[in-house]
């Protein structure tokens, strides 16, 4: 695994990218020639994901949404997750 | 946290029908280019059968309500359609994906921004060659300038942006400079593909076939232009099945995933599946969406394993390539039903490699795409 991304790094959907959301923890992200289910946490992640909020923020939302989940692992998680899109080129940073 | 790819429905369809994901709808076979390797059926459809407006949109309604993802507008050029931006804004208003595949010619920045404004969301324009005598003579139309000032205007949008070039004999050579002249072009993506040998492209074979010293060449080539663009353009490729080990999985499996409605509403599960014969299409001017995916003759004929023979049928591999094309066993072999040919298990494949060795001597003349109905 590479250097993990900064906390403040912004991240927002590629052009011709789109979440569409299937129910509470289960959603489509659309894509030029396909798409990705996203599940659980994949899919609360993604609904964060809007142009606006920090790496950081998004992974302090997490952790007061999941109180009993270890917090460190958690934004560990959430970097691992954005990355892994960003290396797909769905998303990309604003920054 | 859980992260998967959507298409990997693997439970043989005999046990419960696949979801149908992708919509092709080709809007109109009307078309200012006539390429030498259009997958269009050499019979199209004339103008005054086509579907109209309203009859899109029901259908688009009733594929959002199925579960489709994709809607790819195509042709034909679909901006032969007045009506196309209607199209393209229903299709997002029933929260469709919509894909725009065009050649590019009677696009303006004009028309292009309406497109956006209604929902466009993707764009894929064709390039036939870096060289614009060639890129001309291939399209049979002065399209090629035009092309290139148009990708300057799709990049100022919000729309993501794919070229897509075909290669083959004529123009592989340069292969090199179309992939320059396709990056230059800064799309979000390109699509290179060897022409598959249907339609007009089956008519042109023996000048359109590349060599193995040209597949070869082109494998290596692409692959490294994969990793220099990597991070920025992805580059996706077709490779040549009559070269292949394998058939490729043909539109993800006979009525698995995809449906093209034509431009005069018979639902097709490939484009090419008019060909076989026996086959009839039902259409959306008298069928639901769902009754033409589910209880149609024409996509139960292939779906599934339960229609395979030897050696499909106890192939390790036939969940995964369905046996091949369809349209190409019918093709090569006469018979719909047998294993595509381009597969090495194929008691025919050795008719393929023959057709592949002889490929470097023939030079018959072009025979363009036009437009002669049925």
């Amino acid at each position: 695994m590479s250097e993990p991304i900064p906390d403040s790094r912004v991240p927002r959907l590629a052009i011709g990218c789109r979440v569409r959301t299937l129910s509470a923890d289960e959603a489509m992200l659309l894509v030029p020639e396909g798409a990705l289910r996203l599940k659980g946490a994949a899919s609360e992640i993604i609904g964060l994901i809007d142009g606006h909020r920090s790496v950081g923020a998004i992974a302090v939302l997490l952790q007061e949404r999941h109180t009993s989940s270890d917090a460190s692992r958690i934004s560990v998680e959430v970097k691992q997750f954005i990355e892994k899109l960003h290396m797909r080129s769905v998303l990309n940073y604003k920054d | 946290m859980e992260l998967e790819v959507s298409q990997q429905e693997t439970k043989s369809a005999t046990d419960s029908i696949p979801g149908l994901l992708s919509l092709v709808a080709e809007v109109t076979h009307r078309c200012p280019l006539h390429c030498v390797y259009c997958s269009n059926p050499l019979q199209m459809q004339s103008a005054n059968r086509e579907l109209h407006t309203d009859e899109w949109v029901r259908v688009f309604q009733q594929a959002s309500a199925l579960g489709v993802l994709h809607l790819h507008l195509t042709g034909g050029e679909p901006l032969a359609r007045e009506d196309i931006t209607d199209l393209v804004r229903v299709g997002r208003e029933a929260n469709l994906y919509v894909n725009l595949i065009t050649s590019g010619l009677g696009l303006t920045a004009d028309r292009l921004q309406e497109l956006q404004d209604a929902g466009l969301e993707h764009i894929q324009l064709s390039l036939q060659d870096a060289d614009e005598q060639k890129a001309n003579e291939f399209a049979g139309a002065r399209a090629h300038a035009h092309k290139l000032k148009l990708a300057a205007m799709i990049r100022k949008l919000d729309i993501a942006f794919t070229v897509n070039v075909v290669v083959h004999r004529e123009n592989l050579d340069r292969l090199e400079s179309i992939l320059a002249l396709a990056e230059e072009l800064k799309p979000q993506r390109i699509e290179v593909a060897h022409v598959q040998y249907y339609g007009w492209a089956l008519t042109n074979r023996n000048r359109l076939m590349p060599t193995p010293t040209q597949v070869e060449k082109s494998v290596r080539l692409i692959a490294e232009a994969q990793s220099r663009l990597n991070g920025r353009i992805q580059l996706q490729a077709v490779l040549p099945d009559y070269y292949a080990r394998y058939p490729k999985t043909c539109v993800g499996g006979w009525g698995r995933q995809m449906m093209l409605i034509d431009p005069i509403g018979q639902a097709l599960p490939c484009h090419a599946a008019g060909i076989i014969p026996g086959l009839e299409f039902d259409s959306v001017r008298t069928h639901s969406l769902q009754w033409l995916w589910e209880r149609s003759p024409a996509f139960n004929r292939f779906r599934g394993s339960d229609w395979m023979a030897q050696p499909c049928s106890d192939c390790d591999r036939r969940e995964i390539d369905f046996g091949g094309c369809r349209c190409q066993a019918f093709q090569l072999t006469g018979n719909a039903a047998n294993t595509d040919p381009a597969c090495s298990l194929s008691d025919k494949h050795e008719n393929l490699v023959a057709i592949t060795q002889a490929s470097s001597s023939n030079t018959s003349q072009w025979v363009y795409r036009v437009l002669a109905s049925s």
